[in-house]
């Protein structure tokens, strides 16, 4: 039988102290553990570094650049695993969630990465930020960034989390593999709850739109000259 | 009477980039692409040009025989409407003439609407941001028309 893949898995945080110990206590019950847990701290102000260094075999690493896709770069280049998973620090996993997900992979060699359902639950006391879509609230849904399990290899092909983005750059990055027909599927169980509260980054950041709107251009360029390099379109 | 049209903000988002305008459309998960004659009529619609105004603009911007341009006009309005991205708006006052654009941008092409459905899944996921003044949670997805 073959080895089984190494898992590293990867929490980029900043000031998570509120909900990184249930993202990290998600992340030491799985069954089996990963191999490396890799907590990038982006210079925390809170208590998010003691916090992290209080769970046993968290390694935590100190961001040196700035922003959330450089951060996950930072993850990347400081794990080791075959396979990277990547959690928020105010997200939490199902039990199984390395496990399914990595055996799926095992399962089906073509895949470089894939993604899972997951169900948003409102943190206890918060509402929800304004445009949060409450049907979100109602339904699975596809997961993003935080189902994301992925080859390392992948990340040679697609290239890095693009830093020009602020926020957005998870879809900057799936939308880059996508114009690479990398072999992707989304894997039909729920693996995330996803905590929505009312300061999430992505709901309250103004520049989500412009990202968004960026990153779809670069994609439409992308398909309209297939030739052209990742990242090199007008801004 | 001639129609007027707003684009369907907030859930509607676009920009203009030096040659093509995209557009997203958050209840749906799709997004498109509009260049050339399609470019210039969404710079229009901006400003709440009626179907009279956008024809009769676009014929004097672009060379062609006047019905075909008016029936280009007709029919990407028509396909514009069906992806949601504009509706139906009481008249604002503006005169489509005072919206500045080159004189004679060349010979006319039926305007193209590119439309992308491979982001689907994670633009649903995003929040919807631009929210009127009543804003969240006054009103629920199912009753954004």
């Amino acid at each position: 039988m073959m080895e089984p893949s190494s898992i590293s898995v990867i929490i980029a945080v900043r000031n998570g102290e509120k909900y990184l110990l249930r993202a990290l206590r998600s992340v030491k019950a799985q069954d089996p553990p990963p191999q490396e847990i890799v907590v990038v701290d982006g210079a925390s102000t809170d208590g998010t570094r003691q916090i992290a260094e209080s769970v046993a075999g968290v390694r935590v690493v100190t961001q040196t650049g700035r922003g959330i896709a450089d951060a996950y770069n930072c993850g990347i280049a400081s794990s080791t695993g075959d396979l990277v998973a990547f959690l928020s620090c105010d997200d939490e996993w199902t039990p199984d969630k390395l496990r399914v997900q990595a055996e799926y992979m095992e399962a089906n060699p073509e895949l470089l990465y894939t993604l899972t359902l997951a169900q948003s639950r409102l943190e206890d006391g918060h509402t929800a930020p304004a445009g949060f879509r409450m049907d979100l609230l109602e339904r699975d849904h596809s997961g993003a960034m935080e189902t994301l399990m992925a080859r390392r290899e992948v990340f040679e092909k697609v290239g890095p989390f693009d830093t020009r983005f602020q926020t957005a750059e998870d879809l900057d990055w799936f939308a880059r593999a996508g114009d690479l027909n990398i072999p992707t599927a989304c894997i039909q169980r729920v693996l995330l709850y996803k905590y929505v509260h009312d300061a999430n980054l992505s709901l309250t950041t103004p520049t989500n739109n412009q990202s968004i709107l960026t990153l779809l251009r670069q994609s439409i360029q992308r398909k309209n000259n297939p030739g052209r390099v990742n990242g090199d379109s007008s801004r | 009477m001639s129609t007027h049209y707003k684009i369907n903000r907030p859930k509607v988002i676009s920009e203009v980039f030096e040659d093509e305008v995209v557009a997203v459309n958050f209840d749906t998960g799709s997004y498109y692409g509009l260049r050339n004659t399609a470019l210039t009529i969404w710079n229009l619609l901006e400003k709440g040009a009626s179907t009279e105004m956008l024809t009769s603009r676009m014929t004097s911007l672009y060379e062609g025989n006047a019905q075909a341009i008016g029936e280009g006009v007709s029919e990407f309005l028509t396909q514009l409407r069906t992806h949601d991205l504009i509706a139906e708006a009481p008249a604002n006052g503006v005169n489509a003439d005072s919206v500045a654009i080159a004189d004679r941008l060349g010979p006319w092409d039926p305007p193209v609407l590119s439309v992308y459905e491979d982001m689907k899944e994670l633009l649903l996921l995003d929040p919807i941001h631009d929210v009127d003044e009543q804003g969240w949670p006054a009103r629920k997805p199912d009753q954004v028309v």
